[in-house]
């Protein structure tokens, strides 16, 4: 009866019978809703061609599958690539590609769908936004997966049960899994709002690193006024950063020790109720010390203009450091630098009224992966998408080839994260080529599952200003210092979205350059708050708050 | 006379444009219309001027309208007759390698692409390491007030990083219209005792008069079609008052994650009807002052 | 008293010449000093690249990134391709723009303001990106070479200025008197109006190949296969995917390795993406000067 539906469901979803194929779906649904207790491990439920889960090769029968990937420019030759040659092997499948270009990809395929052309099988290789997998989804362009998963998922199921809030954030608000998604876990990148400043010149004005908005105050000052550097020349720059590159605010950090700072959406939860940080008067407080900052020149007004390449070049000035502060996720000194063991970590700062927060930015699932209604064989679909869950391709698809491009750790080898969290040494990179054209993999385009023990377990080498390992041990200042209630993310839905889009666009803007505009003193602290309240309200805050708040009961 | 062959020479370009251009045209519908996928474009459900009302009953539509005014008129008055003075010039230098070189370089940057021009104007007026920010301190011992995150100086950085970019480029057209006037005209007023001066006011000014109208109509028509791309890369919080543009915010709104193509569309063809008002206006001016007209 | 007076003019004329040349002196520098730059850039060395080191000249020489440029086989098919589309569409695009221009030119053909109108209209106004997907899928272009030759083959604009120079430039009197000898329209056309519009052609000529060289979004939109991409589309996903997201890359060597080589990858690819059209100028600048002799014949 199952083979029969799924069969169906399978063969008949072409672009001409889209209610066909969704009352197949529906009765699908239906039907595994009344069998859920049945053990899906029943050797004659699968489709014909099709081996159990966790059995290679995929397919009996060599099949075709069209694949539409967008191009990453690091990527040799899809036809040709390392990883399509393993994937064949195991699936006993014929990969054959439609390749789009990487610019604007996302609006092609949406213009793909809302002209109703032939879409490939498989749409790979581009983050798809939540939305445009809702609509899509809703206009019947690609097929849900939940019973696709239940059926056929071995490692996916694992990971669903491993990482909840992988399934949590995959899942669309009307209950359906349309992709699958790229999920890696980098513990440095969870707590990576932090900021750094130079320890040298700290002890040059005798001062320590500052626990709290006060002292980093009076460090700034000192390092105004007393030319830590030591050139003579009043170069120094107490506080910098810009506004475009990874976590290089200057002014988020800051934030925190006011008021909870989430950086992006700024969401606030406090007994499940959402609120927003930047219509309080903490973030108003807040505003005012970077103000004062930037009146008295220890914070410099060119964080708000100044590109990331800018940044770099005046943070990594020869011969002197001019840069006291420096707010960024990564380490901004070149590799190999030495001066980078100048600067020491500011652990979250204290603020007048006693808050200390560090942003927690979770990891979060990347939609990666969908199965159109073109698609003749979704049972193979999804069992391909299985594999690239499997812990050993895993490392394939990150680091390339066994033996050529990474290799087991020999005894005795210690991992970047072993004398702070404790991760055991799990792999030896012998030659990265993420960075460079190559043809080993498709440069993690594809859904993966990279849990923390790929990242943190890499071999270290000793080397103590190896920017990875200075990481994990500037992280351990921020870790768990963030709230217990907060926003991950929200999914709306797309009636949601057409309600609030405007809302959330126009007031993530103005909010944002007000904070440029109070800190610079283009705006008035006391003077302008009002009219800054009253344009939140104009923009309709309050609405946008009530759906935000209805997007989070959802997921809770 | 036989016309007849005149109009067989049109028919091809005729075709052409009625199935390239006058065919997706029959799409604008969506913007009074809910764009659906499946319904296509015809079957989609008809909601009147819904989008265009939500367009002029938003938070930003009084702004964008403004700056978008804002910086294509001043893009109009200043990129307009630089190009002729600059072929002018260019007409009345004797050294023919002389005149090479400078149209040789002068027409360059129109081959850079926009991040790049972007790139070097950001550079160049950064406050400070930029060139700009170095000159001024040497001659005022003073450090250069902050330009880029100025409001007031978005325009004039978006105006004049394009006249650099296309004055040479822009001017060749009229080089090639100067060049065609006849030497005899010259020859003869040389004769007369006009001098070079004279001669640029009373020969060769008037002889691209009617391709400088036809150009000006065509600007005109362009006017609200401010370069999306050079804007966006332009903007930071700080000028956003100045440089939020009907583009930018039709990129925002509308096209970043989900894309509402009916909104999208709708606001697109409020500027358009807004270029064709303008076209038709110059074009009754330019019919009434002089001969040159489109139509 | 004649040559007192052409001397006395050229005096004038002598502060004039100088006065022009010294502004177009200065207004080049101006251009040539961020060229330079780029230029300049794209030979030296990444890491004086990434460190601003270059000011002026290449601050130590090499030629690394045109090395990563030219190892890069999309960047070699994408120029083959990028030529192919320049040189085939600015052939479809200057002969249909010159048989609309010309007889829109006559101010003898009945309904022209009407015709005029027609084809100005869609200067202004087009159907948006879905309906025209829809028309180039249903003419079967879709991954094809057609859909970036065909669509916009007609540029209005280059059409009016074509139209413009004809109804300036082509004597009346020179119709007249063919006319009277029994020519046709087609003969005129061909055997009299085309010899003498060589400047307008060169000038249309490299409107649209420059526009066609730049060209990536039907690019991006129509083609879906990698051999047929044009260098716009090759050069934009390497411009973009050097704004490289931190967070998918553990090692920090390699990443400044590849920002670096991406700076000056940026800076190469620019000169070796701008040089073919740059070399294009001079030699149309030739026709020009041709085209303005032939054009000075009195009727």
């Amino acid at each position: 009866m199952l083979v029969c539906c799924l069969t169906l469901c399978g063969c008949g979803t072409g672009a001409s019978n889209e209610d066909g194929s969704q009352k197949n779906q529906t009765a699908a649904e239906e039907k595994s809703n009344s069998d859920s207790n049945a053990d899906s491990s029943q050797q004659g439920d699968y489709h014909s061609n099709i081996n159990p889960p966790g059995e290679y090769p995929v397919c009996k029968e060599k099949i075709t599958m069209k694949v539409g990937i967008v191009q990453d420019s690091n990527v040799e030759d899809y036809e040709t690539n390392f990883l399509t040659k393993l994937y064949e092997e195991k699936t006993n499948m014929d990969l054959v590609f439609d390749v789009y270009s990487n610019i604007e990809a996302e609006q092609k395929l949406q213009v793909m769908v809302a002209s109703q052309s032939d879409l490939p099988e498989i749409i790979t290789g581009i983050k798809l936004s939540d939305l445009t997998i809702l609509s899509f989804g809703e206009q019947g362009a690609i097929i849900p997966l939940n019973d696709l998963i239940d059926k056929y998922g071995h490692n996916i199921k694992n990971a669903y049960e491993n990482s909840p809030q992988l399934k949590t954030y995959t899942t669309m608000p009307d209950g359906k899994i349309y992709s699958i998604a790229k999920y890696t876990e980098t513990i440095g990148n969870l707590w990576s709002g932090r900021a750094t400043i130079n320890k040298k010149w700290l002890d040059k004005v005798g001062m320590e690193i500052p626990k709290t908005t006060d002292e980093l105050y009076e460090a700034l000052k000192a390092f105004k006024a007393q030319d830590p550097n030591g050139n003579n020349k009043a170069d120094e720059i107490p506080l910098l950063g810009n506004l475009k590159g990874w976590r290089q605010k200057v002014y988020d950090f800051i934030f925190n020790a006011y008021i909870y700072n989430d950086t992006s959406d700024r969401y606030i939860v406090k007994d499940g109720k959402l609120s927003f940080a930047y219509n309080t008067p903490q973030w108003r407080e807040a505003l005012r010390f970077m103000n004062k900052l930037c009146t008295e020149g220890l914070l410099s007004p060119q964080s708000f203009t100044i590109n990331e390449d800018q940044f770099k070049q005046i943070v990594r000035a020869e011969p002197d450091l001019t840069v006291g502060v420096i707010p960024a996720g990564a380490i901004i000194l070149s590799a190999g630098d030495e001066r980078v063991a100048e600067y020491e970590v500011i652990p979250p700062l204290t603020g007048p009224e006693g808050v200390s927060w560090a942003t927690y930015f979770p990891s979060m699932p990347e939609n990666k992966f969908i199965i159109t209604n073109a698609c003749k064989n979704p049972e193979a679909a999804i069992r391909w998408a299985d594999l690239m869950y499997d812990p050993d391709i895993v490392i394939t698809q990150r680091w390339g080839e066994k033996g050529v491009n990474w290799d087991d750790p020999a005894p005795g080898d210690v991992s970047l994260y072993q004398d702070t969290l404790g991760y055991p040494a799990k792999i030896k990179i012998l030659n990265d080529v993420f960075g460079s054209v190559q043809n080993v993999n498709w440069r993690e385009g594809n859904p993966t599952y990279r849990t923390a023990d790929y990242t943190c377990g890499q071999v270290w080498d000793g080397n103590p200003i190896y920017h990875e390992y200075l990481i994990s041990k500037h992280m351990m200042a921020y870790k768990d210092r963030g709230p217990e209630e907060y926003v991950a993310k929200l999914i709306f839905t797309n009636e949601e979205m057409a309600e609030i889009r405007e809302s959330k666009t126009s007031i993530n803007e103005y909010v944002n350059e007000s904070i440029a505009r109070f800190i610079t003193g283009d705006l008035d602290v006391d003077k302008d708050w009002d009219s800054y309240l009253a344009e939140l309200e104009n923009m309709n805050i309050k609405r946008y708050q009530e759906i935000s708040q209805q997007a989070y009961d959802r997921i809770q | 006379m036989n016309r007849r062959q005149l109009y067989i020479m049109l028919l091809l370009p005729i075709i052409y444009i009625v199935v390239f251009s006058y065919v997706p045209m029959l799409g604008l519908q969506i913007a009074f219309k809910k764009f659906d996928g499946n319904a296509g474009i015809w079957g989609s459900q008809w909601i009147g001027l819904q989008n265009f009302i939500k367009f002029f009953n938003s938070y930003q539509f009084e702004r964008v309208l403004k700056n978008t005014l804002v910086v294509s008129v001043y893009h109009l008055i200043a990129g307009f007759p630089i190009p002729i003075i600059f072929a002018l010039l260019i007409n009345a230098v004797r050294s023919k390698r002389y005149k090479k070189a400078v149209q040789m370089i002068t027409y360059v940057p129109h081959f850079i692409s926009v991040v790049v021009l972007v790139g070097i104007t950001l550079q160049m007026f950064d406050s400070r390491i930029g060139l700009v920010a170095t000159i001024y301190t040497l001659l005022t011992k003073q450090p250069m007030p902050e330009i880029l995150g100025n409001p007031s100086a978005f325009p004039h950085l978006y105006v004049w990083s394009g006249i650099w970019q296309n004055t040479g480029w822009n001017s060749i057209i009229y080089i090639a219209a100067l060049a065609g006037v006849d030497s005899e005209l010259h020859e003869a007023a040389t004769v007369d005792g006009a001098s070079r001066l004279k001669r640029v006011f009373y020969i060769d000014l008037p002889s691209i008069i009617p391709t400088a109208t036809i150009l000006l109509i065509m600007n005109a028509g362009k006017m609200m079609s401010v370069g999306f791309e050079k804007v966006y890369l332009l903007q930071n919080p700080l000028n956003l008052r100045t440089s939020e543009i009907i583009s930018t915010y039709v990129y925002k709104v509308g096209l970043t994650g989900f894309s509402d193509f009916s909104y999208a569309t709708a606001i697109g063809l409020f500027n358009s009807v807004i270029n064709f008002l303008l076209i038709i206006i110059v074009n009754q001016i330019s019919k009434k002052i002089s001969d040159s007209s489109l139509w | 008293m004649f040559l007192s007076k052409k001397r006395l003019g050229s005096r004038n004329d002598e502060v004039f010449y100088f006065v022009t040349n010294a502004i177009l002196a200065v207004i080049t520098l101006l251009v040539l000093y961020p060229l330079i730059y780029i230029v300049s850039a794209s030979f030296s060395s990444p890491n004086a690249v990434s460190s601003g080191k270059v000011i002026l000249f290449p601050v130590e020489f090499s030629l690394e990134g045109y090395e990563a440029v030219f190892k890069n086989n999309m960047i070699v098919s994408g120029y083959a391709n990028s030529l192919f589309y320049t040189i085939a569409g600015t052939v479809i695009n200057v002969g249909l723009t010159l048989i609309a221009a010309y007889p829109l030119s006559r101010k003898d053909l009945p309904g022209k303001n009407i015709l005029m109108f027609i084809f100005s209209f869609t200067m202004i106004f087009n159907g948006g990106i879905i309906p025209n997907y829809i028309l180039i899928r249903d003419l079967g272009m879709i991954n094809t070479r057609w859909a970036l030759l065909l669509p916009g083959a007609i540029s209005v604009y280059n059409m009016i200025v074509t139209r413009t120079f004809f109804q300036s430039n082509i004597p009346i009197e020179l119709y007249e008197a063919t006319s009277l000898d029994g020519g046709s329209d087609f003969k005129y056309f061909t055997s009299v109006v085309l010899p003498l519009s060589k400047a307008v052609i060169a000038v249309i000529s490299l409107f649209y190949a420059l526009s066609h060289w730049n060209a990536f979004f039907n690019a991006f939109l129509y083609l879906n296969n990698k051999s047929l991409f044009p260098l716009q589309i090759v050069l934009r996903d390497i411009l973009i995917s050097t704004s490289i997201d931190p967070s998918l890359v553990l090692d920090p060597e390699t990443m400044a390795a590849r920002q670096g080589l991406a700076d000056l990858l940026k800076y190469s690819l620019i000169v070796v993406a701008s040089a073919p059209m740059i070399c294009l100028y001079p030699f149309v600048q030739k026709f020009f000067i041709k085209g303005v002799m032939i054009g000075s014949i009195k009727g």
